[in-house]
């Protein structure tokens, strides 16, 4: 049967929501899946809130995730969690404002990182996705958010 | 190559593979990245119009001369467009020309919702409805030929799920083209009678090849599984019923424009029950109905307006949702912090005069200085609306509201009226330099000096105001509205968004990537090509400059 995985960012504008989004839906596409991924950050450079969705499977038909369906939904440093959308067995993931401060701009590699335990893409389609979107001097740093947050899941098992 | 592209993206690569060498258009969601991506591609000459009629009309110039074009608009913008739409499927093309329209169902971003299949039918043009981002890029690509074979602009429409969300395409090279020479052919392009009349007739032989050309049209594909349930659609609607229904056979039709009523009776032969799914109205439906194919009454009553999407599909099966679908909470706010808009709005509110208003930032005064606007009917409008009212009431008063893009959008011609008819509307156009509601791009007028053109058109009262405060628009406002003449005041002020003050730049020849500035993690700095940029919304705070050991940040 065809699964499809879908997976809501959300956020506040200028944390790397879209960026992140845009990373995962990059990983689902060099790991071989449909992918499709949708913005709506209108309001994002007055300073308002942020949602991109992904979905990907073996063939992935509407482009939106509809109101709880959402297998995943990482939130980033905001206090309005766009929690409509979480599908009753899925998983949140949230960056507190405080956690996201402390990881500074790569809150967004640290939710990936979390995100990338249960998701089933390689962690090759996740390096290279990463790679595609930093410069040189940038990479290592964003991949070491990544891993951190990783390795956290993995070790706590739970989301933080 | 296989990338993940938005229906948009996709849009302007098919146009560039096709060979392009000219785009017009106007900005207005969800069309405007159309244009924007065009404008990375070299070897085409891609602009912005003053409006939609003139894009349409420049490309209709560009395929007189041979070349190949596309003009891009919204929705509304097509409004703008028909005229010369009507009558181009009369002349024709030599290079293939393409409307790429955006519409937007549920009318998140508009004043209203339209289906602009019904310019296409109404029009005799064939219209193509890719349904996601593969075929966004194919269907255009293959628009130029099929304009060109057939003698006929084409129409390639999109709505926001498909323009605004990215899937996989397949990119490919590009085509060269022969370089055509122009040439005289009045008989086809000089539409008076008898030369529109012979068109006319030509335009049905055209169009009868169109319908025959529609049953066979590759790009229309027919999944037959279940029996009993069948579905005719196209575009986004597609993969809603796909989702909705993964046993159901569907007839996913690419050209909708002829439709193809063949291939539609042979899809509802030996089906039980028929449906037609499709946002927003029964365009394709009715077509069906008319030629006598049966479409199962009761099962699938669609809302008449706004997107559909799978639960609301799965719920019309089974007789649950009827008429309108829940509003959506408006995602466009308020104004920037900042803005000078503030100050005018804030004075008008209080004023008590009738503002007429007109489409842009400013629109949304309504939402957050309520009463400060009184209406918002299409672009252009306030000025006419104003002057209508003082003509229906002589001795009253009337302010309207326009910004630049607009006035020069539509706002001209509204205002030299009001000017001829000597009706003392008070116009106040906020000016702040650009496209601002839509991303800050530039338009036509900004070389224009306005004022030379207001005292041209009659206008003898004019007042030009930098970042008026409060005090200082209100003794303006009073002047005008009591001076008893045709009176302008043009406020001016930076878009806090669009245009900064003092923005900062990278120069490429000192800047190694050295990542120095991105720590900060502002917004604007990002990496394109080994070097760092620094978009359109950066301040000038001269953080990044200051962490800069190469002195490449000026």
């Amino acid at each position: 049967m065809n699964k499809v995985t879908s997976v809501v960012f959300s956020g506040i504008g200028g944390l790397g929501v879209v960026t992140a989004a845009g990373i995962c839906a990059q990983a689902a596409l060099l790991s071989g899946f449909d992918v499709k991924k949708a913005d709506i950050k209108g309001i994002a450079k007055r300073g308002g809130a942020v949602l991109s969705s992904v979905r990907f499977g073996e063939r992935v038909n509407s482009p939106r995730v509809e109101e709880s369906t959402a297998d995943y939904l990482v939130n980033i440093g905001s206090s309005e969690k766009a929690l409509p959308f979480l599908s009753d067995t899925g998983l949140l993931i949230d960056i507190h404002r405080d956690l996201a401060a402390r990881h500074g701009r790569h809150a967004n590699l640290y939710a990936l990182g979390i995100l990338s335990s249960n998701l089933c893409l390689e962690l090759d389609t996740w390096f290279e996705a990463i790679g595609n979107r930093f410069s040189q001097s940038a990479r290592i740093a964003n991949i070491e958010s990544f891993l951190v947050g990783r390795r956290s899941w993995t070790q706590a098992g739970t989301a933080v | 190559m296989r990338e993940l592209l938005t229906g948009n993206e996709a849009v302007a690569r098919g146009a560039f593979e096709a060979g392009i060498t000219f785009a017009a258009g106007y900005p207005g969601t969800p069309a405007t990245e159309i244009i924007e991506e065009i404008q990375r591609f070299p070897e085409v000459t891609a602009c912005w119009a003053a409006n939609e009629k003139v894009a349409l009309e420049m490309a209709s110039g560009a395929s007189f001369a041979g070349q190949r074009s596309i003009v891009v608009m919204k929705h509304v913008g097509l409004n703008v467009a028909a005229d010369p739409l009507m009558t181009l499927a009369y002349t024709g093309v030599r290079g293939g020309i393409v409307i790429a329209v955006a519409d937007d169902p549920g009318m998140v971003s508009s004043q209203n919702e339209q289906d602009s299949r019904l310019y296409g039918r109404m029009a005799q043009i064939p219209v193509l409805e890719p349904s996601d981002s593969a075929e966004a890029l194919v269907f255009t690509k293959e628009a130029f030929g099929i304009s060109e074979r057939f003698d006929i602009p084409v129409m390639v429409r999109l709505t926001t799920a498909i323009s605004h969300s990215a899937s996989p395409v397949e990119t490919d090279g590009r085509r060269s083209l022969r370089n055509i020479e122009p040439f005289k052919e009045p008989s086809k392009y000089v539409m008076l009678p008898p030369f529109c009349n012979q068109r006319r007739l030509d335009l049905i032989s055209r169009f009868g090849n169109l319908q025959r050309y529609s049953e066979e049209f590759p790009l229309t594909v027919a999944e037959l599984r279940s029996a009993e349930v069948g579905v005719v659609t196209a575009g986004v609607s597609y993969h809603y019923v796909r989702e909705a229904f993964p046993d159901a056979s569907v007839l996913k039709i690419a050209m909708t424009n002829p439709l193809p009523l063949g291939l539609v009776r042979r899809f509802s032969e030996g089906l039980e029950n028929l449906h037609v799914v499709e946002e927003l109205g029964p365009v394709m439906e009715h077509t069906i109905r008319a030629a006598g194919i049966r479409v199962s009454t009761g099962g699938m009553r669609l809302p008449r307006t706004g997107e559909l999407s799978v639960r609301t599909l799965q719920d019309s099966l089974a007789g649950r949702v009827e008429g309108g679908q829940e509003m959506r909470e408006p995602s466009i706010g308020a104004f920037c912090p900042g803005c000078f808009y503030l100050s005018v709005f804030m004075v008008l509110r209080n004023s008590g005069l009738f503002v007429f208003g007109d489409i842009g930032c400013y629109t949304l005064a309504a939402r957050t200085f309520k009463g400060s606007i009184d209406t918002t009917l299409c672009m252009g409008a306030g000025i006419s609306q104003a002057a209508g009212f003082l003509r229906a009431r002589p001795g009253d008063k009337a302010v309207a509201i326009i910004g630049d893009s607009t006035f020069f959008h539509s706002g001209i011609p509204a205002l030299i009226n009001a000017a001829y008819h000597e009706l003392p509307v008070t116009v106040v156009i906020l000016d702040n330099g650009s496209t601002a509601m839509t991303g800050g791009q530039p338009h036509a007028g900004m070389r224009v000096d306005m004022k030379a053109l207001l005292l041209a058109s009659g206008i003898r009262h004019i007042e030009e105001i930098d970042s008026p405060s409060p005090t200082v628009f209100e003794e303006s406002l009073r002047l005008a509205v009591t001076s008893g003449k045709p009176s302008v005041i043009i406020t001016r002020g930076r878009c806090v968004i669009h245009n900064r003050p003092n923005p900062r730049s990278v120069n490429g020849d000192l800047c190694d990537a050295c990542g120095e500035c991105l720590a900060i993690g502002c917004p604007p700095l990002s990496v394109q090509g080994g070097t760092v940029h620094i978009g359109r919304t950066c301040v000038g705070c001269n953080l990044c400059s200051s962490l800069c050991k190469r002195g490449a940040i000026e």
